[in-house]
């Protein structure tokens, strides 16, 4: 009976440890550790892929929401271009001083963030607030936006990054890149977020992760 | 005698050059027959395409089975399970496609490869090496598959993560070629160990060198299980006297050492590093030596 045990074990051995991983795995991705899951709210924008101006439009100025002096979306107001000339491929003769040019055309810019949002909204932009506890997302108008106070850290005070799933790789596995998937993600935990991502967004890029809201 | 020797020797060559014919022949049939299954293929019905797959991994065992228990030709028997073992997959992917199975990715690839691990089984009853081989194939691929079926797109379980699920496979390699050198499959004692030794090795060197600059991270403790990981596969490896493995720990000792000194002390130079990566040979062989000695000793007294 003992050298049967002895001559089986490595048998055994050999089967049961991928078994006991496997069981492993299964055991740290249903049974999270309650404490670790995350709590901070955080907003975050879409766009429709094919206006690839607003991708990463949004920023956060002392907490607030604003749209950067994103020369791509306010482009007709920049004194290189007279008009819609730029549409047409067509180089503008303007003669521009150097001295008083404004980069990207900071003065004809919309002056008030209000006016900045909307025109981005106009565009396709959409501003949401994500609960991780219900895991639901609620639009934003440009009011809530506005009000809002938020931390663009990469870090949510409670340990949590926003961040791509990864492939999960069709062929045994092996393939890499990030899937369409987004996570809340810790050093242990992992848990994912149910954005409500535009149908036009394409290979995830039509998100934009803006900050933990304070 | 002589003449014996003499005749024997065209005899031999008549003999090989047959062989090569019959292997020869043996492609362009396969070859003709392969063509004409893509030629006709676009004819069939999904039902007769699945059929046809199935029947040819019917044919295949069936054929290797008797070939080698009946014929006496244990090698053209193992070409003939060879082309089952290649047909497992093919034919599942056509059931999948053909009967248009809704399944994600993930799953397909562990239904194929989980029947696949199976070959274990026929191991146990004919004690052929192909099925050791094509078991552990295919189980590493089950493997692979069935956890990313569990963790789906989670992040957490990123490239590194991935570093010790080959880790556990070498190791479930290492001990599979324990078991079966049992069973007198030497060829399939030695691509196990072979396996597993590179699978420990280039895991293992991955988590350790994931270890740079992450401070006092997971990784950093790999400074240690590494070179502690490698000397117990030394051990091992010079104990049961399993070449491959004594090899692969000392490149991977080696390596190791490599980046530890790379990490901790950049500014010795290259000289010290050679200097001190031979006192460790030294001590290596001295060590296999002495081992080697009282070895050959105790067996005398025996």
């Amino acid at each position: 009976m003992y050298m049967n045990i002895r001559e089986k074990a490595p048998l055994l051995i050999g089967l049961g440890l991928p078994a006991l991983f496997i069981v492993g795995v299964a055991f740290f991705v249903l049974f999270p550790v309650s404490s670790s899951l995350p709590k901070v709210n955080f907003v975050y924008a879409t766009y429709p892929s094919n206006t690839y101006e607003l991708q990463g439009a949004i920023i956060v100025v002392n907490g607030k929401i604003s749209i950067g002096n994103s020369y791509s979306i306010f482009r007709e107001c920049d004194p290189y271009i007279t008009g819609n000339v730029y549409d047409k491929q067509q180089v503008s003769t303007t003669v521009v001083n150097m001295q008083t040019r404004p980069d990207f055309c900071d003065t004809t810019l919309p002056g008030s963030s209000e006016k900045r949002l909307q025109k981005a909204l106009s565009m396709g932009l959409k501003v949401f607030e994500h609960n991780p506890a219900t895991n639901e997302s609620r639009e934003l108008t440009i009011d809530e936006a506005l009000r809002l106070n938020v931390s663009d850290v990469l870090e949510s005070p409670d340990g949590f990054e926003f961040t791509y799933g990864r492939n999960s790789g069709d062929f045994y596995g092996f393939s890499n890149g990030y899937s369409q998937d987004y996570y809340l993600k810790n050093n242990r935990y992992a848990t994912k977020m149910n954005l409500v991502i535009p149908a036009s967004s394409q290979y995830g890029s039509g998100v934009q992760f803006i900050g933990w809201v304070r | 005698m002589e003449n014996n020797i003499i005749q024997q020797v065209p005899r031999k060559a008549e003999h090989s050059g047959m062989i090569l014919i019959a292997i020869l022949g043996g492609l362009l049939l396969a070859f003709g027959l392969g063509k004409l299954l893509s030629d006709l293929w676009p004819s069939f019905g999904p039902l007769t395409r699945v059929a046809l797959c199935v029947l040819g991994f019917v044919i295949a065992h069936t054929s290797g089975y008797f070939l080698t228990k009946v014929g006496n030709r244990a090698y053209t028997g193992t070409i003939f399970h060879l082309i089952g073992i290649f047909l497992l997959p093919v034919a599942f992917s056509v059931f999948f496609r053909e009967m248009q199975v809704e399944l994600n990715g993930a799953m397909k690839s562990f239904i194929m490869t989980f029947f696949g691990a199976l070959a274990y089984i026929p191991f146990a009853f004919t004690r052929r090496t192909i099925f050791v081989l094509a078991g552990s194939v295919y189980g590493f691929l089950a493997l692979r598959s069935i956890i990313n079926l569990i963790v789906g797109t989670n992040p957490v379980f990123d490239n590194y993560f991935d570093s010790y699920s080959f880790l556990v496979l070498g190791i479930s390699f290492l001990f599979l070629g324990f078991y079966i050198k049992e069973y007198v499959s030497v060829f399939a004692k030695y691509a196990l160990n072979l396996a597993s030794s590179v699978i420990i090795v280039s895991a293992g060197l991955s988590l350790s060198d994931a270890g740079r600059g992450y401070g006092a991270s997971e990784f950093a403790l790999w400074d240690i299980w590494f070179p502690a990981l490698m000397v117990a596969m030394l051990y091992g490896g010079m104990r049961w006297r399993f070449l491959t493995q004594s090899i692969l720990a000392i490149i991977g000792l080696l390596a190791t050492l490599g980046i530890l000194i790379g990490k901790y002390f950049d500014s010795i130079s290259l000289p010290i590093i050679l200097s001190i990566a031979g006192l460790v040979l030294i001590m290596i062989a001295y060590f296999g030596v002495s081992r080697n000695k009282a070895s050959v000793a105790s067996d005398a007294k025996m």
